[in-house]
């Protein structure tokens, strides 16, 4: 009888511990599915492999550096890209994402 | 006496002439100067599909200078730019996501004939995260460079229900951090993915 009791006792444990890591844990949609993909636009890696023209003496290049932010960055909570880009300048605003306001700490491991 | 009459009169039509010339000559002064900008697109292949040019005190990056998308290899000049100092914007819309590239300050001189110059690697790259549960919402996103070492501001407004997605659109290049706070379970970490030039990088977390 006295077995019997530990035996229960440990079979109900297990039970409610099965449940509630079972309760916090997510259902995968597609396990098959890559978790990262980088998909990159047709860039044509070997440079002889277009014509290129001369820059001309006083040529500046282009960044992809947003120094001054224009209200720039877009976020589409959809599954297609059907928002373009902000037309509208913000010289003062820095970029708001990345603003200096402070959060939760990373811990790195 | 009339005769003298007549050239006293003659004296002041010809003053008032005189005068009137003097005043189109100020006119002429003040006809603005300008210089001539071009855009040469040494992307690979890529087209540019917008081109942005206005005054750095303008809030607005203003219409299209382009007509017609600018194929690679190819150049645009905008004339007859007044003098003055501008920022430029130019658009790639490639087949997974929009990117743009930046010039600030390009300071344009009478007679001046200033280049700005696009290649494959001055331009933002892009960001998707997918939920790819099926009965969890991601209840916060938060991206920030891997050299930050807080994780700052919350990326969404509303939850990203299973399926759904978030496109982030026009980040800089460089290094970042993703955390996936979750309404069930633990939240999901990135560390150091790098976002490229003209490039997608899609994370389906779960």
């Amino acid at each position: 009888m006295k077995y019997f009791k530990i035996i229960s006792v440990s079979v109900s444990l297990f039970i409610v511990t099965n449940v509630v890591i079972a309760g916090n844990q997510r259902t995968l949609a597609n396990p098959d599915v890559n978790i990262e993909v980088r998909s990159t636009e047709d860039i044509v890696s070997d440079p002889g492999a277009f014509v290129s023209i001369n820059p001309s003496d006083n040529a500046r290049e282009m960044s992809s550096k947003a120094l001054r932010v224009k209200n720039k960055t877009v976020a589409a909570q959809t599954t297609d890209l059907s928002k373009s880009q902000s037309n509208k300048k913000d010289v003062v605003k820095k970029y708001n994402r990345f603003s200096n306001k402070q959060g939760e700490k990373k811990n790195k491991k | 006496m009339n005769i003298y009459i007549r050239l006293i009169l003659m004296s002041l039509l010809i003053s008032l002439v005189t005068a009137c010339g003097g005043g189109g000559g100020h006119d002429y002064d003040t006809t603005y100067s300008s210089g001539t900008v071009r855009l040469e697109n040494e992307n690979s292949s890529l087209s540019i599909d917008e081109f942005n040019f206005s005054p750095i005190d303008q809030s607005i990056w203003g219409t299209n200078q382009l007509s017609s998308p600018l194929l690679a290899g190819l150049s645009f000049d905008i004339l007859s730019v007044p003098t003055g100092i501008y920022d430029a914007r130019a658009l790639v819309k490639g087949l997974f996501s929009t990117y743009s590239s930046y010039l600030y300050d390009i300071s344009v001189f009478d007679g001046d004939a200033v280049t700005v110059v696009s290649t494959d690697s001055v331009y933002t790259g892009s960001l998707k995260i997918v939920n790819g549960t099926l009965d969890a919402n991601i209840t916060a996103l938060y991206i920030t460079p891997s050299t930050s070492s807080v994780w700052k501001e919350n990326q969404i407004n509303s939850d990203i229900v299973p399926s759904g997605s978030m496109h982030l659109f026009d980040i800089d290049t460089g290094l970042y951090d993703v955390k996936v706070v979750w309404d069930i379970g633990p939240d999901t970490l990135y560390y150091n993915k790098s976002i490229e030039s003209l490039t997608l990088l899609t994370l389906t977390a779960s």
